[in-house]
C-alpha cells in the first residue's frame, strides 16, 4: 500500500511584483513502505518546494497530497494534526534544524511523547521504532552519552543522526529528507547513507530523498525521479535509469558527474541555464537546452509515456509513434 | 623545467603568544610543487588543512596565525615572506584565488562591472573603456548570458552558479599564472560544474595556467588533476599521479576515502564508511593521525609521525605499515 501519494501537485509562489511562479507544476509521485524514492534535479527545479508541500509545510495550489489515505492539510497557525505525526521531515542543515538550547534527549523525547499521547487517545499507530531515547540513539549509531549533550557539542554527522532520531521518535511511516547529506563530509556521508538504507529495510519506513548529489541517490534509492523546472521528466527504477536513461535531461545529468573510475575524462557540460520558472518555455520545458530537439517539442508538451514497468518518460522520443517514424526515416 | 610554485615545509599554527593555550598546528610540513599548465589537486575532508594551505599562500590567513617554511613563486619571490606592496604586486595579479562560497566573497553592494574592472585597471594600468571591453570578453568566456547587462547588475541578481562563474572571471581578469581554487564547484550543480571544469582545463592547455585545485571530491580530481595530494589532519599522507592514486593508492586513508564515495558505474559495490571522525587539530593523537580509525594500525603507527616515503616515480606515501604493498589493485 502506498503511504505517501502526491497527485498532480502544484506549488505556486508570488514574487514581490505579484507575478505568480509555479515552482512545482503538476507532479505525481508515490512512496511505498520500506522504499526510498530519490528526487534529483538542478537548483531551482522545485525539489525543495515539493518536499515542503509533501509534508504540509507549504500549501499546494493544485492537486493533492495524501498520507496513509488521508489528505495532508497545510500547516497553518494551528497545531499539526496528530494523524500527520507519522509523516516526518529531516532538513538539510543540522546546524539550524536542532534547537541549540535544548539537550538531545529533550528534543528526541518530544516526538515520543506526542506519539505516546496519540496512541493513548486511541489513534492507530504501528510501533516500529524503540520507545526509549537510549535505544533510539543506538539505532542511529550514537553513543548513549549523546543524550545529555547540546547540539553545539556534536559534529555535523552526529547532529544529522540526532535529527534522524528525532524524526524516528514519532514512529513515522514516511520521512521526507531534504538534502540530508550535503552538509556532511564524504566519509560521514557514507555512514549516514548506509544508515538510511538500513532504516528503510529494517523498519519499513518509506523515504522521499531529495538531493542534488546524484551519486548518493543512485546508491541508496530504489526508484529515482528526475525533476526539471517544476515537472518530472523521468521516473524509473534506479538501476535501469542509470544504465540507460531515456530522457535527454536525465542522460545529461548523469553524464555530468565526474567519477573516480574515469581518470582524465572531462564530464559533459549541459549548455544553457535553467529558464525562469515564471515564464517556462513553450512545449517541452527542456527543449531550449535539448540536443535531440524536434519541431513538435517546441509546440506540444509531451505526456508521460510508459517505457517498461514502473518507468515513465515525459519526452517525445519515448513516444512509440515518434520512434517508429524515426526508425523508418533512418532506413529511407 | 623549474616549478612555478615550490612550497617547502609549509606550516601554519594558530594561537596567540602569551596566551595560556599552546599554539595549535593546523598545517604541518606540507611540501609540493605546481608547474605551468598543471592542475594539482589537494584532497581531504573538512579540517584537514586544505583551505589554510591556500590562505597561507595568498597571504590572507586569519589573525593570530603564524606560518613557517617557504613558498617560492617563479623561482624568486617567497609568498610567505612578502609584505605590503611587494605582496600586492603578485596577489590578485599573478596569483589569483577563487573561494568556495560566491554568496559571501562578492561584494553585495558593488556592481559586477566595478568588481570585475577595478583590479584590472590597477594591476594592468588600462583605461576604463579597455577594462570594460576585457570584462565583456571575460564574462562571455565564463558563459554569462548577456554580458553587457551583467556589468551593471549586482551579485544578488544572479544565481549561485552564475555568481561562482563571475568570481572566476574576476580571478582570471589579470591573466594570472597561478590560480588557487578552493572548492570552486562544491556549491554548484553537476551540469554547471562540468562547464567550469572544462573551462579550467582549457585555460591550462591554452594559456599554461597553473591551478591548485582544492576539493573533497575525488571524482573532480580524476577528471582534471594531473597529480593529487591527499591531506589528513594537517599533513600530506599520500601524493601521486592521479591515475596511480585512483587505482593503486597505498595509504589506508586514501583507500578508505575512495571506497566511501559511490561509483556511478558500479552499482553493486557498497559504500564503506570510515568509522569515527577526523581528530581536531588540538587533540591529534600521537604518531599517525589516522591510526585510531585505521584497520591496519600497528604499534609502530603510534610511536612516531610517519614520514612521506618515496614509493616510486612521483608516488609518496606516509604509512609505516604499507598494507597494500603487494599490488592489491582495486
Amino acid at each position: 500500500m502506498t503511504v505517501l501519494e502526491l497527485t498532480d501537485v502544484e506549488v505556486t509562489y508570488k514574487r514581490g511584483d505579484g507575478t505568480p511562479v509555479r515552482a512545482v507544476a503538476g507532479v505525481s509521485l508515490a512512496v511505498n513502505p520500506g522504499e526510498i524514492v530519490g528526487l534529483v534535479g538542478e537548483t531551482g527545479c522545485g525539489k525543495s518546494s515539493l518536499a515542503r508541500a509533501a509534508c504540509g509545510l507549504t500549501p499546494v495550489s493544485g492537486g493533492t497530497v495524501s498520507f496513509e489515505g488521508r489528505p495532508v492539510r497545510a500547516l497553518g497557525a494551528r497545531e499539526r494534526p496528530a494523524e500527520d505525526l507519522g509523516l516526518q521531515l529531516v532538513m538539510q542543515n543540522p546546524y539550524s534544524s536542532l534547537n541549540p538550547r535544548r539537550r538531545v534527549e529533550q528534543q528526541v523525547a518530544d516526538g515520543m511523547r506526542r506519539a505516546g499521547q496519540h496512541a493513548a487517545a486511541g489513534g492507530e499507530h504501528p510501533v516500529r521504532v524503540p520507545q526509549t531515547v537510549q535505544e533510539l540513539l543506538a539505532l542511529v549509531g550514537l553513543p548513549p552519552e549523546t543524550a545529555r549533550r547540546y547540539p553545539y557539542q556534536l559534529s555535523g554527522g552526529q547532529r544529522q543522526r540526532v535529527a534522524l532520531a528525532r524524526a524516528l521518535a514519532a514512529q513515522p511511516s514516511v520521512i521526507v529528507l531534504d538534502e540530508p547529506l550535503s552538509a556532511l563530509d564524504v566519509s560521514v556521508q557514507a555512514q549516514v547513507a548506509n544508515l538510511l538504507r538500513h532504516l528503510a529495510d529494517e523498519l519499513r519506513v518509506g523515504m522521499l530523498l531529495i538531493s542534488h548529489d546524484l551519486a548518493i541517490v543512485h546508491h541508496i534509492a530504489d526508484r529515482t525521479a528526475v525533476m526539471y523546472l517544476g515537472r518530472l521528466v523521468e521516473s524509473a527504477p534506479t538501476r535501469e535509469l542509470w544504465s540507460s536513461p531515456v530522457h535527454p535531461y536525465s542522460s545529461a545529468l548523469i553524464g555530468a558527474i565526474p567519477t573516480t573510475g574515469s581518470v582524465g575524462r572531462l564530464p559533459e557540460a549541459l549548455a544553457g541555464e535553467v529558464p525562469d520558472p515564471a515564464s517556462p518555455p513553450s512545449g517541452c520545458r527542456f527543449h531550449p537546452r535539448c540536443v535531440h530537439r524536434m519541431d513538435q517539442c517546441q509546440v506540444t508538451e509531451p505526456p508521460d509515456f510508459g517505457h517498461g514497468s514502473g518507468w515513465q518518460v515525459a519526452c517525445w522520443l519515448a513516444d512509440p509513434a515518434v520512434s517508429a517514424a524515426l526508425a523508418s526515416s533512418e532506413e529511407a | 623545467m623549474s616549478a612555478l610554485l615550490d612550497v617547502r615545509h609549509l606550516g601554519v599554527t594558530v594561537g596567540q603568544q602569551g596566551k595560556q593555550d599552546k599554539p595549535v598546528t593546523i598545517v604541518d610540513d606540507v611540501s609540493f610543487t605546481v608547474s605551468r599548465g598543471e592542475v594539482l589537486g589537494l584532497a581531504g575532508e573538512s579540517g584537514s588543512g586544505k583551505t589554510m594551505t591556500a590562505l597561507a599562500l595568498m597571504g590572507i590567513l586569519p589573525p593570530h596565525t603564524q606560518t613557517s617554511g617557504t613558498a617560492l613563486f617563479d623561482g624568486r619571490d617567497d609568498l610567505l615572506a612578502l609584505r605590503g606592496n611587494a605582496l600586492r604586486r603578485i596577489q590578485g595579479r599573478r596569483v589569483a584565488m577563487v573561494f568556495q562560497d560566491p554568496a559571501s566573497s562578492l561584494h553585495p553592494m558593488l556592481t559586477v562591472g566595478r568588481q570585475l574592472t577595478e583590479h584590472m585597471r590597477h594591476h594592468l594600468g588600462i583605461g576604463k573603456r579597455e577594462a570594460r571591453e576585457r570584462a565583456l570578453d571575460l564574462l562571455d568566456q565564463v558563459r554569462i548570458p548577456n554580458p553587457a547587462a551583467a556589468l551593471g547588475s549586482y551579485p544578488h541578481q544572479f544565481s549561485g552558479g552564475m555568481r561562482q562563474r563571475i568570481e572566476l572571471a574576476i580571478a582570471l581578469a589579470c591573466d594570472p599564472e597561478l590560480l588557487i581554487a578552493d572548492e570552486p564547484t562544491t556549491a554548484l550543480d553537476v551540469t554547471i560544474q562540468a562547464g567550469i571544469l572544462r573551462l579550467l582545463n582549457r585555460l591550462c592547455t591554452e594559456r599554461g595556467l597553473a591551478v591548485l585545485l582544492i576539493t573533497h571530491d575525488l571524482g573532480i580530481l580524476s577528471a582534471v588533476a594531473g597529480r593529487v595530494l591527499v591531506m589528513y589532519s594537517g599533513r600530506v599522507i599520500e601524493s601521486s599521479a592521479t591515475g596511480e592514486l585512483m587505482t593503486g593508492s597505498r595509504h589506508p586513508y586514501t583507500r578508505a576515502l575512495l571506497s566511501s564515495v559511490p561509483h556511478p558505474g558500479d552499482a553493486q559495490a557498497s559504500l564503506v564508511p570510515i568509522a569515527g571522525t577526523p581528530p581536531s587539530p588540538a587533540g591529534r593523537p600521537p604518531g599517525c593521525a589516522f591510526a585510531p580509525r585505521c584497520d591496519f594500525a600497528e604499534q609502530s603507527c603510534v610511536a612516531e609521525v610517519p614520514a612521506l616515503a618515496l614509493l616510486g616515480d612521483d608516488h609518496a606515501c606516509a604509512c609505516p605499515v604499507d598494507p597494500f604493498l603487494a599490488g592489491d589493485r582495486r
